[in-house]
């Protein structure tokens, strides 16, 4: 509720937002009393408009305890100090009576459903993800972290047009130079520039632009986000995309899915272990390919090396052609099944993996075990269990690849000392990226 | 203890095989090679707790300041020079013995100078970096590499080939008082304390001396493991006829029924990630102490790393192009030799300086 005066009035009739259609503005009159009704038809809920302010009007016996009954669901609080316009585009509607206005939120949610997770799947663990619309997330983690010093921030990037965030803590445990950081990024975002998606605000708000690795994660995994709230991280939603950005977030958590925690100890070790061996086929395993047949074929032992020279004997080309081809047609499979409709994504990896995997081998393009080391390649990609990482770690192979064509089997073991220095310098929000030991598992009261 | 501390030194003990001390070790193997074994334990452990103890009095300092408290500028800024050009030094002939090597036995198109440049590029990249970051690394080198090291000494001490006889008639020679050389080189083991030097600032805390008693039994085992698995795969007399005898060693040792049969590809790719964090983290030292003791004008500009690591390179790949493996060699057993005085006046500074500062304290 707050005092009317003409400029604000005047304010509100200028604004374009009048001129849109589906703008109402409602007079209602009763026993001599008027009141004004503002709102927008597409994103406000008409049936609560009407059972909520109309029909107590026309009940009411006097314009004074009607202006009472307005005052006890005034949302006044939730958006102070926004222009009158503004309030109506976040889905209030307002009622001017005499020289007062109330607002209410009387916002109708589309999108009310929360999805199964999958884009991170749980084998044992929890199967919803976050939903598309922000409050119901924010009541999602209520009820998961029933915490009191849980606290929620919301605010308006300064993007155009203008879009809604909140900031997720555990007030007890945050790590306070974290969140201040993170506070001062997203208010630094000044561009004309849409945001949708978390992925691209996480992109945004991070000081280095060019990197390739990412140093916050996106996650789709309620009880993800409530472990890293938890353990004194922040967490930021984007209104409208499902995915929450947590931050920091340093190597180890782009290796450890949540099914980790919830299996047996050794079980969850061993699928820890089998990730790494994943991570370091997945980066090497085409580059030994090149290396030890071009390079070095004497570091195997004879059978192999033999074995390895015979089933390469009838292509043409040096072995890093062989490898880039059949590597760039794994690539272009996994990003056709990607985006393709689902019906017509089984026959492409049909077409693609098997029919012209056979057919290459038989017309002597490559060599049969240069099929084996393909598909070895792509598949122990797929165990990386953060998709951002598995991105990362897919461009990387190639950065491998160059190195070894260049320089053999030593350019690789550089790359790789060199990768290990990249993450060593690295860091996610004052957290070193990579060190032996994870630091914060467990719960720090602050 | 620190756990980074002890990667410092461990770090120095495993990348012995590449800086020439089982060839200088060897060559004076019927000259008291082997009381030197057994005297650089106590030396190195001594001179290593009196370093560690002289500098619990200075936490969280680096060498410049120290030596600040003790001497004038004009003879503690050339000092700091001298100190950074052995570390440079060190790191140096680290990467071309490295870079011998790889293009000796594993690339022998490539020429040394494209070799060794490689290797550069990436240690200079990790130097530049703080030293809490730089631990970090060496930390994953030591734990990605040093359990298959461990396999392939285990292996070559369990080998059939290994010949105890010949291992025997050198251990005979122990009535041999050791040279100045012998004692230098076996002493170079336990020398890594001295990259406190400018890691001490990266330790809050200062280290305490209580484990560091485990380096003599862990030093002993490495000298040994590295002086005697040569000479008993190379035979007492062969063993001196080759240059790198730790490489044509584990090339004479096989892994029967490994996925890579020859040990020598595996043995040197390790090695090259060992020597790398050793350079990287002599680089390290001899950057911190050059930048220290050039005036901060200098030093904090940008361009004041790279044209300091531009000099590093620079020496390196000129002797890359001039010298050959022999030269290299000398090279680096002229630098152990010139090393261990350099070491032990390097102590007795920081002594002095601790022991006034207790005074005037």
């Amino acid at each position: 509720m707050s005092q009317l005066d003409q400029d604000t009035i005047q304010e509100l009739l200028d604004s374009p937002i009048t001129r849109s259609s589906d703008f109402v503005r409602k007079e209602l009159h009763h026993n001599g009393a008027a009141i004004v009704l503002l709102y927008l038809r597409s994103i406000c809920d008409d049936a609560k408009i009407q059972q909520d302010i109309v029909l107590p009007f026309y009940r009411a016996d006097h314009i004074g305890s009607f202006q009472d009954y307005l005052r006890s669901l005034d949302s006044q609080k939730s958006s102070k100090g926004s222009s009158l316009s503004e309030r109506i585009i976040k889905g209030e509607a307002l009622v001017l009576s005499g020289d007062e206005v109330f607002s209410f939120a009387i916002k109708k949610t589309v999108q009310e459903t929360v999805g199964p997770a999958d884009v991170e799947i749980s084998v044992v663990g929890p199967k919803q993800a976050f939903s598309e619309e922000m409050d119901i997330n924010i009541n999602i983690l209520r009820s998961r972290y029933t915490e009191p010093s849980l606290t929620f921030e919301r605010g308006k990037l300064e993007s155009y047009p203008k879009t809604e965030y909140s900031i997720v803590y555990d007030r007890k445990v945050v790590d306070h130079a974290v969140l201040d950081k993170i506070k001062k990024d997203l208010e630094q975002l000044r561009r004309k520039l849409v945001v949708q998606a978390a992925g691209q605000l996480a992109r945004r708000i991070s000081n280095v632009k060019h990197t390739l690795f990412p140093t916050v994660m996106i996650t789709e995994r309620p009880d993800r986000v409530v472990l890293n709230l938890s353990q004194g991280k922040v967490a930021v939603f984007v209104h409208g995309t499902p995915f929450a950005i947590v931050a920091p977030a340093v190597f180890y958590d782009f290796m450890s899915a949540m099914d980790d925690l919830y299996t047996h100890y050794w079980t969850g070790h061993f699928l820890l272990v089998l990730r790494y061996i994943g991570l370091f086929l997945n980066l090497t395993l085409a580059s030994f390919y090149v290396g030890l047949t071009s390079y070095n074929p004497e570091f195997l032992r004879v059978q192999l090396a033999l074995s390895i020279a015979g089933s390469r004997a009838p292509v043409p080309y040096p072995s890093y052609i062989e490898v880039v081809f059949m590597l760039l047609m794994m690539e272009l499979l996994t990003e056709a099944s990607i985006r393709l409709p689902r019906t017509i994504g089984s026959t492409a990896t049909t077409v693609g993996g098997l029919i012209l995997g056979t057919a290459a081998t038989e017309a002597g393009l490559v060599s049969n075990i240069m099929i084996i080391i393909v598909a070895c390649v792509a598949i122990s990609n797929f165990v990386l269990p953060i998709n951002e990482m598995m991105f990362a770690m897919r461009v990387m192979k190639y950065v491998f690849l160059l190195i070894t064509t260049l320089f053999g089997v030593m350019g690789l073991v550089i790359a790789f000392i060199g990768l290990l220095v990249h993450f060593t310098r690295k860091e996610s929000y004052g957290r070193p990226y990579l060190r032996l030991f994870k630091e914060n598992r467990k719960v720090l009261i602050r | 203890m620190n756990r980074y501390y002890g990667y410092l030194v461990f770090l120095n003990m495993v990348v012995n095989v590449f800086v020439y001390v089982p060839q200088i070790l060897i060559r004076e193997r019927f000259d008291g090679a082997v009381n030197a074994i057994l005297l650089a334990v106590p030396i190195g452990m001594l001179i290593m707790f009196i370093f560690i103890k002289s500098l619990r009095r200075y936490p969280a300092r680096s060498l410049q300041e120290i030596l600040d408290s003790l001497l004038p500028g004009w003879l503690s800024r050339p000092l700091a020079f001298l100190f950074a050009s052995m570390y440079m030094m060190a790191g140096c002939i680290t990467m071309l013995s490295i870079g011998d090597t790889s293009v000796r036995y594993i690339s022998p198109e490539a020429p040394l100078l494209l070799a060794v440049f490689m290797f550069l590029i990436v240690v200079c990249m990790a130097a530049a970096h703080r030293s809490r970051q730089i631990l970090f690394l060496i930390e994953m080198i030591l734990i990605l590499d040093v359990p298959l090291i461990l396999f392939i000494i285990v292996k070559a001490f369990w080998n059939r080939s290994i010949n105890w006889d010949s291992v025997a008639v050198v251990g005979m020679s122990y009535t041999h008082l050791p040279s100045w050389t012998a004692i230098s080189g076996a002493t170079y083991i336990f020398s890594g304390y001295t990259n406190l030097v400018v890691f001490n600032k990266a330790f809050p805390k200062p280290i305490s001396p209580r484990w560091i008693w485990l380096f003599g039994p862990v030093g002993l085992g490495v000298l040994i493991s590295s002086f005697a698995v040569p000479i008993g795969f190379q035979g007492a007399d062969g063993v001196s006829d080759y240059i790198y005898p730790w490489i044509t060693t584990s090339d004479s040792m096989r892994v029967e029924l490994g996925f890579i049969e020859r040990v020598l590809p595996l043995f040197l790719l390790l090695y090259a990630g060992i020597s790398m964090g050793s350079t990287i983290v002599h680089w390290h030292v001899a950057l911190y102490l050059v930048k220290e003791a050039l005036p901060s004008s200098w030093s904090l500009k940008p361009a004041a790393t790279w044209t300091i690591f531009g000099t590093f390179a620079a020496f390196t790949l000129i002797f890359a192009f001039l010298f050959n493996e022999q030269n290299i060699s000398e090279l680096g057993s002229g630098w152990i030799r010139l090393r261990f005085p350099c070491e032990i006046f390097l102590v007795l500074l920081v002594l002095i300086a601790a022991l006034r500062r207790r005074r005037t304290v």
